[in-house]
This record gives structure tokens, sequence and C-alpha cells, in this order.
């Protein structure tokens, strides 16, 4: 195959877009993609500084180094989850690309922090481990970015992450989360603005602009994602990519074109009245927040 | 499996989704319809992450 743009021997096909790509013009391509993501939805303004949430992988690290040679002032953000060897690793590749590259690299340790681990935290609220999981990310990546000036949150999911998330809301026909699903969730008191800049690149897209860049990314999956649900969905929709090229671009996009403003309402209503954390500060609906109460439980402090 | 076999075959007979692989060889990313000889080193590094 040939590069669509130079003709020079290609490395990479992408199907859905019927096109084949050189190193340079692949890595334009993607560039081109986070711009147009960017400009589309109106993520970020120049000037703006932007904190990335980066866990070693392939699309966060990919990510930093897209919003980097696009212009965008953006440091970056490790959280430690204490997940066995796998935070070790996938923390040391993270600093190791930082710091190849000038970059700053923020860090918060969770057990050394808050004294508790991802999981011994998800068994004591009997949560999964993703959703305690995410629940902290959630949590600590905004208060590092209001405590840091940041005026936006930037994180690395990209077009098979929001199918994924897409398809399992579909499958509920959960009105509030697909109302709340956009590339851009607006700034709100105590909340900065949050954007997915490879909401148009693919998984196998961001892994490939990693091996041409050669970023160094972890390979192996947290073990928590074993078996997890978003996994099959993804399975699913790419065994439908496999036959019609395009297909999780098209239901991804059409929602966003043309479903999602029909569920905002249904999302904007499940919203509560506001206090701040007696913790924390951070906004919350009750008097303490999510976050700080699975911390204060894994603790033990209410004897749970 | 002996070669030469094209990228796009080798895949579909192992039954792997071309869509969540890179296939790489000698370190070099390479499209579909390469054609792999005996010697080179490929890898199949799958993409799809679970997080
Ligand atoms: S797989 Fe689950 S536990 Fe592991 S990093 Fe992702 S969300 Fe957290
Ligand atoms: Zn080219
Ligand atoms: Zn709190």
């Amino acid at each position: 195959m040939k590069c669509r743009r130079c003709k020079a021997p290609a490395l990479i096909d992408v199907r859905r877009h019927n096109a084949a790509f050189c190193a340079d013009c692949f890595v334009r391509h993607c560039q081109e993609q986070v711009r147009r993501a960017i400009d589309g939805f109106d993520m970020i303004q120049p000037g703006e500084r932007v904190l990335i949430a980066v866990s070693g992988g392939k699309d966060s690290l990919g990510a930093w180094e897209l919003l980097v040679d696009l212009g965008y002032e953006t440091d970056g953000l490790y959280l430690g989850l204490g997940i066995g060897e796998y935070s070790d690793s996938s923390g040391r590749y993270a600093r190791e690309f930082a710091a190849a590259r000038g970059l700053k690299l923020l860090e918060v340790d969770i057990p050394g922090e808050y004294g508790f681990d991802i999981q011994t935290a998800a068994a004591t609220v009997r949560r999964p481990p993703c959703g305690a999981c995410g629940l902290s990310k959630r949590h600590l990546f905004n208060q590092a970015a209001l405590e840091g000036g940041y005026d936006v949150v930037a994180t690395g999911h990209n077009l098979d992450d929001e199918a994924a998330v897409l398809f399992g809301n579909v499958l509920r026909w959960d009105a509030e989360y697909l109302g709340r699903q956009y590339p851009v969730l607006p700034a709100a008191p105590g909340f900065v603005r949050k954007v997915k800049p490879l909401v148009r690149l693919s998984e196998r897209e961001m892994a490939a602009y990693c091996v041409m860049r050669g970023i160094d990314y972890i390979v192996e999956e947290c073990p928590m994602a074993e078996g997890n649900r978003h996994l099959a969905y993804k399975e699913a929709l790419n065994t439908l990519e496999q036959k019609s090229p395009g297909a999780k671009a098209n239901f991804l996009f059409s929602f966003l074109e043309r479903g999602h403003e029909r569920f905002v309402a249904d999302a904007e209503t499940e919203r509560g009245e506001l206090t701040p954390c007696t913790v924390c500060g951070s906004p919350t609906t009750g008097e303490v927040c999510a976050f700080c109460r699975m911390g204060e439980r894994v603790r033990g402090r209410d004897g749970a | 499996m002996p070669g030469p076999v094209r990228v796009a075959r080798l895949l579909e007979t192992l039954g792997i989704n071309p869509e969540t692989v890179l296939v790489i060889r000698n370190n070099t990313l390479v499209t579909h319809d390469e054609r792999l000889e005996e010697p080179d080193t490929i890898e199949i590094r799958p993409v799809i992450s679970g997080g």
C-alpha cells in the first residue's frame, strides 16, 4: 500500500477512512483529528492551561504529546492507585515520558496520601474496583486542577472508549448518562471543564501513533480490567467494525450530532443542590462527598 | 506458521480481528497487504484496553 498523501510506502492502514499512511503523514493525520475535535467541540481556548490525566498507557501519553505538539501548555497528573506491580510500572512509564520531554508531571499517591488502595476501598464499600477507581480519579483530577489553577482537565478517552460507553448506556437506555455523555463537560462551580481530545481517534490509531513516535507505554492491562463489561462492549463493536468499517465512528458521532441533545434534560433533573464537602470542600449533594466518605470508611473511622 | 503469508491472511488464520491489533515486523509497523517472510520477527500487539 502507498501513503494516501505522499505515495511513500505506507506503514498503517485505517479502513474507516479507506486510507493508508506513511509515518510522517500518519502523525499529521492524528494531529488533524485532535485539532478537529478540540475546535469542533470548543474544548480548549488558546492560552488556557491544560492538566492531562496520565496512566502510563498509550492513550494518555499519546494525547499528552499531541496536545503539546499542537501548542497547548499541558502538564500531566499521575495517580498512584496502589494496584501492586501494575501501579509501579505504569508510574515508571509516565515519569520516563515526562522526563525525556522536559514536561511537568504532578503525582498523587492514593495509599500514601489517603491511606487506602483501590482494591481495599472497593471491597469496603462493596463496589466494583473500577467504580471506586473512577470515583477517585474524577475527584482527585478535579481537585488537582482547581488547586493548580488549570482551566481544563483532559483525558485520553479514545473513539473506542466512547463508543463502548455509549453502547452500554444504550443497552440500559440510561437517559441520565446519555445526557451527560459528551466530549466536553463544561465547568461548573467547584468543577473544572473536562475534555476528551482523542474522541476522533481509534484505539488502534493511538497505539500506532505511539509506536511511530517512539513513545514507550505500558502494554499490560490493569489487572482489574479483566473481564469487565466495557471490554465486552468493545469486542462487540469491533466485530461490527470488521464487517463494516466506520461503524463505531458512525454510532458515536451520529449520537453526538443528533441523539445527545434529546437526553440533556434527563441529566439536568438528576442534579440536586450542591454544598461544599465538610472534609475537602468539593461540591456534593451530601454533607461529605463520596470520595471522602469512601476514605473514611476504609480507614475505619465510622467503624464500617 | 511457514511464510510467506500476507498480514491479513495471517490474522484471519489466527482468528484475530485486525481492528484489535498492530502487526509489527522487525520493529516497524506493516499494513495488512504486506507479505511476511520466513526469517521476519513478527509481533502482534493487542491495542484494546479495558480502563
Ligand atoms: S481497570 Fe478499573 S481499576 Fe484499573 S485503572 Fe481502569 S478503572 Fe481503575
Ligand atoms: Zn505520506
Ligand atoms: Zn470530600
